[in-house]
């Protein structure tokens, strides 16, 4: 299976270093001081604060996936290779159709190049640029089958800790 | 453009809101200098163009929301704004600060303050944004609570990410201690800020920034910002704030005996557990979190999931929530405090206030000064939660009892005659803790030119100053004893000058003040500030220049306090410390000793320049300092 993106919140500070690496990565900039004056960069990943629990809102990435299905000009496509749905530009035609169909309302408007976009885990990269930039491992890129191996194995460390004590 | 090289923005918006003019009026490079930012502006400022006897919540007021030159920059916990006005609870200089996001923000925006004169004739909102501010109309906002405000607003200008400083209804109703809610979040308090801010239907202020904050010598700055959060890494302080926030002072008063409980009847609690960090953490928390760059994160956000009070979403509580609104009303169940709070940050009224004037009145029913059917029929009784939040109900709105709960405690007093259980100084209530043991602290709440404040001077030094240290910076070993009443006044004054520094330029006290050396306070609150700040303005700031912005801002407050009729007459602490001993706890039988009050406060005078009687600076003093 290949790696997906995932978020724990008891470990995110709200740094939100994730939204800005974004925003650089779809400037193809790395230095934040290069961003051009008056334009707001394209942001794919957004944090959000609800009672008490930050959540990243961005694309899921679904194994069936409705915007794909509503997709009018076939620009959203499933990967070959990687776990993730490709929006392809230069067909898109902004409609917004993938967005009215998104549970999560991922998709966004992009008002310059008047068509949508949004995350495509950085496919043309090693790993996704807010993985990258996390410094608290909130935000995980990892094989889910793993991910769940890894959240196991700390619950029965955790357990066996816990049961020392008996 | 700027004539600075970095750190200011240089520009200061004049807003009128009588006739809707706006006026970007340049940062001058001498005022800058002399009263390098925050307070130190908002202080001049009021000094020079408010005049003297005017009403509070008449037109002819001002309104100073004031950055520092450091917020915006990259230094740690440089996340602090002012926001002052003449106060309507003394009389006298009013001004609060809160932390969070809006002040770096406003700098973005370009601006180092904004001023508002007049009284708009219809509610109105200023919306400020890279180089320029627009005044547009709130009539939808008008009567909505804080949280209501903000979604409104970012609705409306439809960007997620404008800071917000906004009244609730509590300003709006002119509640003589309403405040300013800052993002939700972070609330400038104190002194009825939120109260001038209604009486000139200025409803909220919006900013979004994407400029620049220069700064001018990025090698130097570099390394003073390196040096400078080295020496916050090692303090036990900051581990302590991130873990339990401000309430880790909880155990800390129980332990040393001086809560104000009970209206200050009580020095220690009964089941003080149910409302100590601890439990607040173990209970509520859901998440630690954070000012702008600020390492130390002492910020909290709770939320009660359970019980009659659930749901119930805030940010906090804060030390203080748990003293105003659980020691003084002697209410342990953490629940009602916590909900308190929320409503306190929901209508705009300040807790510290609210909770003290709702202690008053507890008392005064107990003594049978006040009858049920005065008090809406309720049994304001020490420790009824249910009561408590009757009226933090009522207070906003002006309804019922509530309309007399929200003049304060110094009004309370004259209206019911109660003068003796109202306990504040120059109208502002005492918040921090009983200070009957300790005279030295006595003196500093007492003298703080905006009223009884703990955060005006840093009396502590006198609990780890070596003697030696002691003998070098105040003449006499006796500053290092804590029993010892020599050489306090002098501390207490070199501590208010000390500490106003962080005022002056953005900086939070959690990040800046605490230290378990005498050393430390110097090196890291004087000399790699100004180093600091030399590096990102480029402007000259040598530590002993800095520390003499700290002492000229403070004159020009006692100035203005003197302007308007408060002498040293309101430079005491409440009648009830000297008459009655603290009844419980390790301080048990302490009380303020006249003669050693009159000591204290004619060595303060002295160590301050001041003539000894009536506390008016000397006119060499005032030429020391440039003001004459």
């Amino acid at each position: 299976m290949h790696p997906r993106l995932f978020f724990r919140p008891e470990r995110c500070m709200l740094c939100l270093s994730c939204v800005l690496a974004c925003e650089l990565n779809s400037l193809a900039i790395s230095d934040a001081r290069e961003i051009p004056r008056g334009r707001r960069p394209l942001g794919r990943i957004a944090m959000t604060f609800s009672r008490g629990t930050p959540w990243p809102r961005k694309c899921q990435q679904c194994t069936t996936a409705p915007c794909v299905e509503a997709c009018v000009t076939g620009s959203l496509v499933r990967q070959e290779g990687k776990a993730g749905i490709l929006h392809r530009p230069e067909t898109c035609v902004g409609c917004g159709s993938c967005l009215l169909v998104c549970p999560h309302g991922a998709p966004s408007y992009d008002e310059r190049e008047e068509r949508m976009f949004k995350c495509t885990l950085c496919s043309e990269e090693e790993a996704p640029a807010c993985v990258r930039a996390c410094q608290s491992r909130a935000l995980v890129y990892r094989e889910p089958n793993l991910f769940a191996w890894d959240k196991k194995k700390t619950f029965a460390r955790e357990l066996g800790r816990v049961h020392e004590g008996d | 453009m700027s004539l600075f090289a970095g750190g200011y923005a240089g520009r200061i918006l004049y807003v009128n809101l009588t006739d809707g003019s706006i006026e970007k009026r340049p940062l001058e490079r001498d005022f800058a200098l002399r009263y390098v930012g925050g307070r130190g502006f908002s202080s001049r400022i009021l000094w020079d163009e408010l005049s003297p006897g005017t009403d509070p919540l008449s037109p002819d007021n001002i309104v100073i929301l004031a950055t520092g030159p450091l917020n915006g920059t990259p230094t740690p916990s440089a996340s602090r704004l002012i926001a002052a006005a003449k106060s309507p609870m003394t009389g006298g200089l009013g001004d609060a600060s809160s932390g969070g996001y809006f002040a770096p923000e406003l700098k973005y925006a370009g601006f180092d303050a904004i001023v508002f004169k007049g009284r708009s004739p219809d509610p109105v909102y200023l919306w400020v944004e890279d180089g320029r501010a627009e005044i547009r109309p709130a009539k939808r906002l008008w009567g909505q609570r804080i949280h209501e405000t903000s979604a409104l607003l970012k609705e409306e200008i439809g960007d997620e990410d404008i800071h917000i400083c906004a009244i609730g209804p509590g300003g709006e109703n002119l509640v003589r201690y309403a405040c300013v809610v800052t993002d939700e979040e972070g609330v400038n308090g104190r002194c009825g800020i939120g109260a001038v801010m209604g009486s000139k239907r200025l409803k909220a202020i919006a900013v979004r920034g994407s400029l620049d904050v220069g700064i001018a010598d990025p090698k130097r700055f570099k390394e003073g910002v390196d040096a400078y959060r080295e020496t916050l890494s090692g303090e036990v302080w900051t581990d302590v704030l991130r873990k339990l926030g401000t309430p880790n002072l909880v155990a800390h008063r129980q332990k040393l005996g001086i809560w104000g409980a009970k209206n200050f009847q009580r020095a220690t609690i009964d089941g003080w557990e149910k409302i100590s960090g601890e439990t607040f953490r173990e209970k509520f928390l859901q998440k630690v979190m954070g000012c702008m760059g600020c390492l130390v994160r002492c910020r909290r956000y709770s939320a009660i999931k359970e019980g009659p009070l659930a749901p119930t979403y805030t940010k906090g509580p804060e030390y203080d929530t748990i003293n105003a609104l659980g020691a003084k009303t002697y209410i342990t169940d953490p629940a009602v405090i916590l909900r308190a709070h929320h409503l306190c940050d929901e209508y705009g009224i300040d807790e510290q206030t609210a909770g003290s004037s709702i202690a008053m009145a507890m008392e005064l029913y107990e003594r049978g000064i006040l009858t049920k059917d005065q008090v809406d029929g309720q049994e304001l009784v020490f420790g009824n939660g249910e009561a408590l939040l009757h009226f933090i109900e009522k207070i906003p709105f002006r309804k019922g009892f509530g309309a007399l709960l929200a003049e304060g405690t110094k009004i309370m007093g004259q209206r019911l005659k109660a003068d003796y259980y109202a306990i504040h100084v120059k109208g502002l209530e005492v918040d921090a803790s009983d200070p009957r043991s300790l005279p030295t602290r006595a003196l500093t709440y007492s003298v703080a030119t905006r009223g009884s404040c703990h955060l005006r001077g840093f009396p502590y030094i006198d609990e780890f100053i070596k003697p030696e240290e002691a003998m070098a910076h105040f003449g006499t070993t006796a500053v290092s004893d804590l029993q010892a009443l020599e050489g306090k006044g002098k501390m207490v004054a070199w501590s208010e000058n000390w500490i106003t520094l962080a005022n002056l330029t953005g900086l939070c006290l959690f990040a800046w003040y605490r230290s378990r050396t005498f050393p430390m306070l110097i090196r890291r609150g004087l000399e790699l500030v100004s180093e600091i700040y030399g590096a990102a303005t480029g402007l000259p700031m040598t530590p002993e220049e800095f520390f003499r912005c700290g002492e000229r801002v403070y004159n020009v407050e006692k100035l203005f306090n003197l302007r308007e009729g408060l002498g040293r007459e309101a430079d005491y602490p409440p009648e009830r410390f000297f008459r009655e001993e603290m009844p419980d706890g390790p301080g048990k039988g302490s009380k303020l000793r006249s003669e050693d009050y009159e000591r204290l406060l004619n060595d303060y005078y002295e160590a301050r320049g001041w003539d000894k009687k009536t506390g008016v600076p000397t006119p060499e003093k005032l030429k020391e300092l440039g003001l004459s």
